[in-house]
């Protein structure tokens, strides 16, 4: 996986190089937002990681540039302002995803992670979290390479959760999400399913959560984490 | 010693109001005007009753210059009935004495006590002299010259009984008139006073009414030149107030975000030493625990940031001047959960959420910002469960935070909002509920620290207006 890193602060630059490549990632750096689009030219990056305030043109400005020249490459914005107005601005130019300084690595890391996912998802690929492989062709899903058999409201929000991970999934959202195919599914119909989920999950190294009165979230339990590698096959059939 | 008292009287009147002073100014000055107008009038009264009575005497004299006649021998006799004597010495208040001298020493006829007076001139501008009978003051007039061959000199003296009495009628009237008046002009003063200072003591009430952080310009109530120019000055100093509040604040909130960059590099560079240190089976377990602590102080940094941020978007104008949004407050919640639940986890406080719909008006930002300080109290003070609630009644929208923590300790809680205030047993930096109080009061809501269910814990209840009303 290869990362294009945009920031103007050498030394936060040269910390974030480092962590990431400690991840397995292969990492670009570059200070200004002007030198970007030739990069882009020469190499194929899987995602970016824009910091907004640089010197020169800033990286909401970029972001705008890359959007509209049809780029669809996943983009994550950092910066040090976090106005929420900021936010609302950069989501809307086309970022796929916000994270304010500052950040710990953890966070750093899971959001990337969740990019680059969302990113395979949408290349119909093969989506992997922990010991769980989704094929998004097949729409079917498989667990340390034994297929796992799903209802198709359990894999939609099997998919909802794994996108997400390990970020909250708002009740709210999975409701509306899964009523595209039943539009009368009830809170209680939604935890039904949620429960017969978990337990089909039990042995994965996957933890559902569930966020009293809010939502749910999909965590990679720490101990199976360590055993995920970078650029890992895909499992499934 | 004597300059301290000074010093400590003028401050002391100092601190009297304006219109007391005012008047108590005015009035000494009239009562001391007319105190001296009315001693001026009281000695003229009494002057013009002292000449008609010594023109009373003076008549007497000359009435008794009248009977003096010489007889056969060449001598000097009066020619008085008895009668007419008894009638001269009628009134019954003074004493009157007569004598009737030939030239200047010889009695012819009356009282020999008055020879001594014979000589004896009245001042210029008066028609009597005061002189001393018998260890009595009288009142004494002389004529000379009078009678056939014009040898006779009269002297008439009268007690003062008569004058006195006059005169304590005369100063008593004028007390009288001196008091009614007084009376009558400090009433007007008084009522006049309190008309012409009631703008300016509206006025001040108006700026009393002001919150603290307000520094919009102030309207004097009524147009009178003192008001105009004293709202003149105020709005003067209230826009250099601003401009450096605003000053102070942009540097406050450039500094906060600089501060972040490093800060985001301090940790990951901390993150990573730690994790070299995991690996490294040789190291001593003293560095990974030093390394945690500083990874901790970071944190404790990075919040600590985030609350002066806060405090900028708090202590600016609402929204930094943006109009408000009609909003969900149940997607604040969700998205401020987020920020929360890992850390709820750690610390092993279970955090869960009741929302109902909850429609508002304001500033996505600010809220999220009001929110997660009451989440972030409520973890940090909290122990049982918390839980996060949104809901409409009839009356308002509320949100609201509620621990099994310590709860709140009542002396606390008028000063509970202010900057840096902090319970005794608290980690925070004391700017949170300040910074909820700010935001509160943007979007018109108030904010109010109840006792949780049952007495355990603390409710922090933000009551919303319904959108649409103001």
């Amino acid at each position: 996986m290869r990362i294009l890193l945009i920031e103007d602060d050498s030394c936060l630059g040269a910390s974030l190089v480092e962590a990431l490549r400690r991840e397995g990632y292969t990492v670009d750096l570059l200070a200004q937002a002007e030198q970007v689009c030739m990069a882009l030219r020469d190499v194929h990056y899987d995602a970016v990681l824009l910091d907004i305030g640089l010197p020169g043109m800033d990286g909401l400005s970029l972001l705008g540039q890359l959007r509209a020249r049809a780029c669809a490459l996943p983009i994550m914005l950092i910066t040090a302002r976090d106005d929420w107005e900021d936010k609302v601005r950069g989501l809307d130019l086309g970022a796929d995803d916000y994270l304010a300084k500052p950040f710990m690595l953890p966070e750093l890391l899971a959001r990337l992670r969740a990019l680059l996912r969302r990113a395979s998802a949408n290349k119909l690929a093969c989506v992997q979290l922990g010991a769980l492989a989704l094929d998004m062709g097949e729409h079917s899903a498989s667990l340390s390479g034994e297929p796992l058999p799903l209802t198709r409201k359990e894999w939609a929000l099997l998919l909802e959760l794994v996108m997400q991970s390990p970020q909250l999934v708002p009740k709210r959202k999975l409701i509306d999400s899964l009523g595209h195919w039943d539009r009368e599914l009830s809170a209680n119909a939604l935890e039904l399913h949620v429960s017969r989920l978990r337990l089909k999950l039990a042995v994965s190294g996957l933890k559902l959560e569930t966020v009293r009165g809010l939502g749910y979230r999909l965590l990679e339990q720490a101990s199976a984490r360590a055993e995920v590698t970078r650029d890992h096959p895909c499992d499934g059939p | 010693m004597r300059r301290a008292l000074m010093q400590r009287l003028n401050a002391a009147l100092e601190r009297v109001s304006l219109r007391t002073r005012l008047l108590a100014t005015l009035g000494l000055w009239l009562a001391l005007v007319l105190a001296a107008a009315l001693l001026l009038d009281l000695r003229g009264a009494e002057h013009l009753a002292d000449q008609a009575f010594d023109q009373a005497l003076l008549n007497n004299a000359v009435a008794l210059a009248a009977r003096v006649e010489i007889d056969s021998d060449n001598d000097l006799d009066v020619d008085l009935p008895r009668s007419a004597q008894a009638l001269l010495q009628a009134d019954p208040l003074d004493e009157l004495f007569f004598a009737v001298f030939d030239g200047e020493a010889k009695l012819v006829w009356g009282d020999v006590r008055l020879a001594a007076f014979v000589n004896a001139r009245p001042p210029a501008n008066q028609l009597s002299l005061l002189g001393q009978l018998e260890g009595q003051a009288v009142r004494i007039v002389t004529l000379h010259h009078q009678g056939p061959a014009k040898r006779a000199s009269i002297v008439v003296a009268e007690t003062l009984n008569k004058r006195r009495e006059t005169s304590s009628q005369i100063r008593a009237r004028s007390e009288r008139l001196g008091l009614m008046l007084l009376a009558a002009a400090m009433l007007g003063l008084y009522f006049s006073t309190r008309r012409i200072l009631q703008p300016l003591e509206r006025f001040a009430q108006q700026i009393e009414a002001r919150q603290a952080s307000d520094l919009s310009p102030v309207t004097p109530p009524s147009g009178n030149s003192e008001s105009a120019v004293l709202a003149a000055a105020l709005n003067s100093l209230l826009t250099r107030l601003r401009e450096s509040a605003a000053a102070q604040r942009e540097f406050m909130g450039d500094t906060a975000h600089q501060l972040r960059t490093p800060l985001a590099g301090l940790s990951l560079q901390i993150e990573m030493a730690i994790e070299d240190l995991t690996a490294d089976p040789a190291a001593a377990p003293a560095q990974g625990a030093r390394l945690q602590l500083m990874l901790s102080l970071v944190a404790r940094l990075q919040r600590l940031v985030q609350r002066i941020l806060s405090l900028e978007k708090a202590s600016s104008e609402p929204g930094s001047g943006l109009p408000a949004q009609t909003l969900d407050l149940t997607l604040t919640v969700e998205g401020c959960a987020a920020e929360f639940i890992d850390r709820a986890e750690r610390t092993g406080i279970d955090l869960g959420f009741e929302l109902e719909p909850a429609t508002i008006e304001g500033w996505p930002g600010e809220l999220h910002e009001l929110l997660s300080n009451l989440i972030d109290n409520a973890l940090t003070h909290g122990r049982g469960p918390v839980v996060v609630r949104t809901r409409t009644t009839a009356a308002a929208v509320l949100l609201e935070v509620e621990d099994q923590g310590m709860g709140l300790d009542a002396s606390l809680l008028p000063e509970l909002f202010q900057r840096h205030r902090r319970g005794a047993a608290s980690q925070g930096e004391g700017l949170g509920l300040f910074i909820v109080k700010a935001i509160a009061d943007h979007h018109r809501a108030s904010v109010s620290l109840l006792p949780g269910k049952g007495g355990v814990g603390m409710l922090a209840q933000v009551s919303f207006n319904k959108p649409g009303r103001t």
